[in-house]
């Protein structure tokens, strides 16, 4: 009836997507609003993952409530630094000094980030049984883990969507990315929105590499990978534009997916990245209206 | 209603706005007529709350507005259009008007916000679906006035509202920039490069050349001659 | 380029020193110095790119490529070949990837340069997996030959440094700095930016697959990953950056600088050296930028700190070139 292969392929789609779109909606929105451009992005994924790992095998802690807890934390935890430091650096608006400063302050935090963890855990791959039973669907045994991960990923995808529409922080967020000074003019406070930005963008990471940290083995080197397909989904959907980087995720998941399952998880690597220098070749100022 | 004193304000450095002096009564239009680079836009951006540090005093109806930043003025009654209109592109004529009235004061008086700015300009009520950044440069500049009439303001600022629209486009502002302060009872104050449809309806000039008023004073006070002394002044042009 | 007597007078015997080095100092000392000479090499040739506005994040690319073929052949070909041909393949690529990356934006550029390892990497993995056994990882055993690393790395890197000057005051250094504050504008005028971007960008690629043939010697177990580390990108951009803000000395006091805190953390925090080095460079780039200056305490400190230091060293500094 249904071809096995594209079952497998459409949940690996969905698996990968889910997880792209997450990872481009933290970076994009971060992008849009403050102009930072998080480098740092695939880290926070990994140190998500490895909370959940953590709390599991430590405590015993499920997964499924890991998810909401480090989603929690690292939001709280993005709103402080926000408080403490990045505040100073929306401030003073893009200059070549701010763009400098916020590329050495997310190298720095690669570097704490990764470090910490190969003290802590080692740097070879970790990775836990959780709801590993089989679900069949349409004659493909799917580990549950994997439905689990595909619902909570789009359940909080389809919360940020309806956050953005919203009349009052929804349109108040789209007006700071399309003109940040006509935000402050017409009376909002765009402090206030880039402390639930930083915090909302740093919190979505770190619940990405939770729900990773189900279905997939990781090491505290996986966070290029993450920031780099980021990068691509924020690219492919545009700047600002939200909607396109749920859109961009699917895509980007779909050929991971593919190629995967017909040539190596390598090849593609070198497919996407390959598609990434297309677009950027093909429309050099990128897919937005010449923002970057 | 506003007070400015000594206010200086520095770019990289250099006084861009030198010591100036500047008072606007309640209920009146007051231009301030100046070359480009003189300094009139500085002087409204920090009256908006848009620039970090300045000398001198800004006092708005008996508050000072030392420390406050945009957002908050906006609350206290004062609205900026600023240069270049500075819209949201990507979002409809409605949507720009509604955040116009993001103030909790404006809020509760959104619909009747609304019909007066579609009094006024009747052509943003054919677009109101329309993306802004899809307007004529007219219609944009008559939508930014829009959004800064939602926010129910007591003072509205106005950035070389004329620049690059047709003269019939702006005697359409002017003369609606006129019906608000005479029946709404809004105060008005306009940077300008000479304009006759402004120096005919200001209550108040200021000439201002280099960082500095030259001159000021009535329309009838100061005869075009003088103004065009003032106005090429120190630059000699 | 100037000869200034004194110049010479004060480089002469620091060469002489540096030249015998190896007879008076122990292995450490000398791995010490291997490794200082190896980021102001990287430093110096990263920057001919970056006084262009440009900031490649793919020095590790190319310290890897160059570390990678010294792992592969160190046994089969002539040893001297090797950071040559390092230096060419990571040339090559650098040519073959430049045609795309050179055409993109500043901020694209960074971007895209950031992902030039993890892409490399997955090539080279997949040839591994094909065509040998992954995991198989290549162990140098040259421990005899430090001295001679030691002396080629002296070489890179002075050279690095004279090149680097050279650059500044050359016709290209100017196209840089052109590009760097008007890129349009630099075009309009008839400045081939391609070019010139290209020919740092080549620069920089070279000086690094050279250095990481040559590390490679130091670094003895070469597999795709230990070849390719973040933390050789990551210092060069660092000290690249925070120390390029003081001029030439800057860069050159910066690599040494930093050299000097990795070494001391790696003797004697052998386990979390790389971890303080990150907690360093957080420290130091918010204190640069006055970052946590929302903790009124420490704003307090950096006001009270800042002049006298600033004033002390500047001072010193300052009157010492006066003096040459």
């Amino acid at each position: 009836m249904v071809s096995e292969a594209f079952v497998t392929l459409t949940i690996q789609t969905l698996v990968a997507g889910t997880l792209f779109s997450l990872v481009g909606v933290s970076l994009n929105l971060l992008y849009s609003v403050t102009r930072l451009l998080n480098i740092a992005t695939g880290e926070f994924v990994m140190i998500g993952a490895y909370t959940t790992y953590w709390l599991f095998t430590e405590f015993s802690i499920s997964p499924l409530l890991s998810h909401v807890l480090v989603l929690v934390l690292f939001s709280i935890a993005g709103a402080v630094s926000y408080i403490l430091a990045f505040r100073r650096l929306t401030e003073q608006g893009v200059s070549e000094k701010t763009e400098v400063a916020s590329l050495l302050i997310f190298f720095s935090i690669i570097l704490v980030a990764q470090n910490f963890i190969i003290l802590r855990f080692t740097s070879t791959y970790q990775g836990y049984a959780f709801m590993m039973q089989s679900v069949n669907i349409f004659g493909v045994n799917i580990a549950a883990n994997k439905l689990v991960l595909i619902a909570f990923g789009l359940l909080a995808l389809l919360a940020i969507h309806l956050l953005l529409s919203t009349k009052n922080l929804g349109l108040a967020m789209k007006a700071t990315i399309q003109n940040r000074t006509a935000a402050q003019l017409v009376g909002i406070d765009v402090r206030l929105i880039d402390l639930i930005t930083v915090s909302l963008s740093l919190g979505l990471a770190a619940f990405a590499g939770s729900l990773l940290s189900m279905t997939f083995n990781f090491e505290p080197f996986i966070g290029l990978y993450y920031t780099i397909s980021a990068l691509i989904v924020m690219v492919i959907g545009g700047v600002g534009n939200i909607s396109g980087t749920l859109i961009g995720g699917m895509a980007l998941g779909l050929v991971n997916a593919a190629g995967s399952y017909y040539f190596s998880p390598g090849v593609a690597v070198a497919i996407s990245y390959g598609i990434f220098f297309a677009i950027l070749l093909v429309r050099p100022r990128g897919l937005f209206r010449g923002i970057l | 209603m506003l007070h400015i004193s000594a206010l200086t304000v520095l770019y990289a450095g250099k006084e861009i706005v030198k010591d100036v002096n500047l008072n606007v009564e309640e209920n009146t239009m007051t231009t301030i007529l100046g070359p480009n680079g003189a300094g009139k836009s500085t002087i409204l951006n920090t009256i908006a709350g848009l620039v970090a540090t300045y000398r001198g005093n800004i006092e708005f109806r008996g508050n000072s507005l030392r420390g406050k930043r945009a957002h908050e003025i906006t609350v206290m009654g004062i609205s900026l259009v600023p240069e270049r209109r500075q819209l949201f592109p990507e979002l409809t004529v409605f949507d720009n008007l509604r955040l116009g009235a993001y103030n909790k004061r404006a809020r509760r008086k959104l619909s009747k916000l609304l019909r007066m700015v579609f009094e006024m300009f009747p052509v943003l009520e054919d677009r109101i679906r329309q993306k802004a950044g899809s307007l004529s440069g007219g219609e944009q500049q008559m939508l930014a006035i829009g959004r800064s009439i939602m926010s129910d303001p007591y003072l509205i600022m106005l950035d070389e509202p004329s620049l690059g629209l047709a003269p019939l486009v702006v005697e359409k502002i002017y003369s609606a920039l006129d019906i608000l302060r005479r029946e709404k009872g809004l105060t008005v104050l306009i940077a300008e490069q000479v304009r006759w449809g402004a120096l005919s309806r200001s209550d108040k000039l200021y000439v201002i050349n280099n960082g500095r008023i030259v001159a000021c004073g009535t329309p009838s006070q100061l005869p075009i001659n003088d103004i065009w002394q003032a106005y090429l002044g120190a630059s000699g042009a | 380029m100037r000869m200034n007597r004194r110049l010479v007078l004060v480089t002469l015997p620091v060469l002489a020193l540096l030249a015998t080095f190896p007879k008076l100092g122990g292995t450490y000392q000398l791995n010490f110095l291997i490794s200082i000479f190896m980021y102001i090499a990287l430093v110096q040739s990263w920057s001919i790119l970056a006084y262009s506005g440009y900031i490649s994040l793919g020095v590790t690319t190319f310290f890897g490529i160059g570390a990678y073929t010294m792992g592969q052949l160190w046994n089969a070909i002539p040893l001297a070949l090797i950071p040559i041909l390092g230096g060419a393949i990571a040339l090559l690529i650098a040519l073959v990837v430049s045609f795309p990356l050179l055409r993109v934006s500043g901020a694209y550029f960074t971007i895209l340069t950031y992902g030039l390892t993890l892409l490399i990497q997955s090539i080279i993995l997949v040839f591994e997996t094909r065509y040998s056994q992954v995991g198989t990882a290549k162990i140098i055993v040259l421990g005899y030959m430090t001295d001679i690393v030691y002396y080629a790395m002296v070489a890179v890197g002075v050279s690095a440094v004279i090149v680097n000057q050279l650059v500044i005051r050359s016709k290209l250094g100017k196209a840089l700095y052109a590009i760097r504050e008007n890129e349009e504008a630099a075009e309009s005028l008839g400045i081939d930016t391609y070019k010139y971007k290209l020919i740092a960008f080549l620069l920089s690629s070279l000086y690094a697959g050279i250095t990481g043939s040559l590390m490679a010697i130091q670094i003895a177990w070469i597999d795709p990953y230990t070849a390719f580390q973040p933390i050789v990108s990551f210092q060069t951009v660092v000290i690249g950056l925070l120390g390029g803000m003081g001029g030439p000395l800057g860069l050159l006091l910066a690599s040494i600088l930093f050299s000097v805190i990795q070494q001391i953390l790696w003797t004697s925090y052998p386990f979390h050296h790389s971890l303080l080095l990150g907690v360093i460079f957080l420290l130091v780039v918010s204190y640069r930028f006055g970052l946590l200056s929302s903790i009124r305490l420490l704003s307090v400190l950096k006001e009270r700190l800042t002049p006298t230091f600033r004033s002390w060293w500047v001072s010193r500094v300052v009157g010492w070139f006066k003096g040459l």
